[in-house]
């Protein structure tokens, strides 16, 4: 215990030492993948502030059925059985032609226009609400309804929250693509770091083993290299995406006031960050690790 | 401690570097091996500290079969030997304590103790006054006596020094050669590789090989 205690101290002084003889180059390689990872990372929070947005939307639309005013009363009666033993049918409201006129005339302030009118040129309608908010179950209604006689029109205004869903839905799997082949890319320039060190360091490695050094000894100071540089690229990350968000919120929110919505932009919680630095400092080691593994240990 | 039986080492394509040697050095013992370049001197002390395994025959090391030790036990096995390299083998991009501190650090010294023995070996070699200096400020000699603090740093009970004064003249080569017999008396087993037979003193047992044989 003491001696691999000893061994881990004595790597992380030559860790440091490591850097202090070419600090620049370091933490230029740092900045390189803090950068990086701030890209993903706002992606990321964008792709989250669009989730909740969506989330934020009614998620039972109504669909609208337009009764045919030539129907007769055995079509009208049809569609009325046919609407009660809809799937997942949470509401149903009827606004008969007589109604929607007289809201329209109120509304449009239309008075004595409107009974000059020759008929009533509104239909009957129905506005009904899902109990879920189901792309396919709306379809499945409105193919149903269509093909009723009493039917002139279905509308649905619940598709396009659907859509939106989908999108962002799609957003995410880009977004965790990007952040597979991200992660990728900071393992192989990690790797990189670590194995042109190896290199550089071959005639200490050598004289190393000759006087009884193991391979976890000569791996350790490397392993904890790559640690250390995805430890402070997530914490450039992390930096980065705090001075973004303290940018940009004020000025979201003053765009967004106007439109009566909330920040789209949402700095992460602590333990997001956390886990985000965590992430990106094992993906150091990792890095480290792949070359370790093919330059010392084949 | 050391025991040699019909060891025989032959490289893929080129000729037998050792054949059929058998050879046996006791605890405290000091042997000087003399022969020309190419004899196979340096071959015999890679395969005393396992730097090189036989390619027939076993070599013995306290009773432990070094042919037949599995790669993880190898260090473990190098860090009870000191090793005196020919081209010194020094990290230039460490000073001079530095450099003798790698073989305690390697071993797990506490970095209080091993700076104490650091400084213990390099006040030995004469050279304590230079522990800042980097290696290449070093003169030849001094570089050599550098390599032998490192390899006495962590007190091994067997020192292997291979041509320790190849390259210096006669007063610094009696300087070295007199270290080693230092460390040989406090009961330090030594074995020294010399293609020169005047390093030979008429006290210490000499090992001649020739051609890979020993004669």
């Amino acid at each position: 215990m003491k001696a691999w205690w000893v061994h881990v101290q004595y790597a992380w002084r030559t860790v440091f030492r490591r850097w202090a003889e070419a600090p620049f180059g370091h933490a230029l390689t740092v900045l390189g993948l803090g950068v990086s990872l701030i890209l993903l990372a706002v992606l990321f929070m964008v792709l989250m502030g669009a989730q909740r947005a969506v989330d934020g939307l009614p998620a039972q639309g109504a669909v609208l059925v337009y009764a045919n005013p030539h129907a007769s009363d055995a079509d009208r009666q049809q569609l009325s059985a046919q609407i009660d033993v809809l799937p997942k049918l949470a509401h149903k409201q009827f606004i008969s032609r007589a109604a929607a006129l007289s809201e329209l005339t109120q509304k449009l302030s239309l008075g004595e226009m409107a009974h000059q009118l020759p008929d009533n040129p509104l239909p009957d309608t129905w506005v009904l609400t899902p109990s879920v908010l189901d792309v396919t179950l709306i379809q499945q209604w409105t193919q149903t309804l269509t093909a009723l006689p009493a039917v002139m029109l279905v509308q649905s205004d619940t598709v396009w929250v659907g859509q939106l869903r989908a999108l962002v839905n799609t957003g995410r799997h880009i977004v965790l693509l990007l952040a597979g082949l991200l992660a990728l890319g900071l393992v192989s320039i990690l790797g990189l770091a670590v194995r042109l060190q190896i290199v550089a360091r071959l005639p200490e490695i050598d004289v190393s083993r000759m006087i009884g050094a193991t391979d976890h000894f000569i791996a350790r100071p490397f392993l904890y290299f790559g640690l250390l540089e995805g430890l402070l690229a997530g914490l450039v990350a992390v930096f980065g995406v705090w001075l973004l968000t303290v940018d940009l919120l004020p000025r979201l929110d003053v765009l967004l006031r106007y439109e009566g919505q909330t920040s789209l932009i949402v700095l992460p919680s602590l333990q997001t960050q956390a886990a985000f630095v965590l992430a990106s400092a094992l993906l150091g080691w990792l890095g480290a690790w792949l070359a370790v593994r093919q330059a010392l240990w084949r | 401690m050391i025991r040699f039986e019909e060891v025989s080492k032959h490289y893929s394509g080129g000729k037998d570097i050792l054949q059929g040697v058998n050879l046996s050095l006791e605890q405290g013992e000091m042997v000087v091996v003399t022969g020309q370049s190419g004899a196979g001197k340096t071959t015999l002390l890679k395969l005393m500290a396992a730097l090189e395994r036989p390619s027939h025959g076993s070599v013995w090391l306290n009773e432990q079969n070094i042919g037949h030790l599995r790669r993880s036990a190898v260090p473990w096995l190098r860090r009870n030997i000191g090793f005196v390299f020919q081209d010194h083998r020094l990290l230039f991009d460490r000073d001079v304590l530095g450099n003798v501190l790698l073989p305690l650090e390697v071993a797990g010294f506490g970095r209080k103790d091993a700076l104490a023995r650091a400084r213990a070996a390099l006040d030995k070699v004469g050279l304590l006054d230079r522990e800042k200096s980097r290696p290449i400020a070093l003169s030849g000699g001094e570089q050599q006596r550098l390599c032998i603090a490192r390899a006495v740093a962590t007190r091994p009970p067997l020192i292997l020094a291979d041509e320790p004064t190849g390259n210096l003249d006669r007063e610094y080569a009696n300087s070295i050669l007199d270290m080693l017999i230092n460390f040989n008396r406090q009961g330090t087993t030594v074995v020294i590789a010399s293609h020169d037979a005047d390093t030979v003193t008429t006290k210490h047992r000499t090992v001649r090989i020739h051609r890979g044989k020993l004669t």
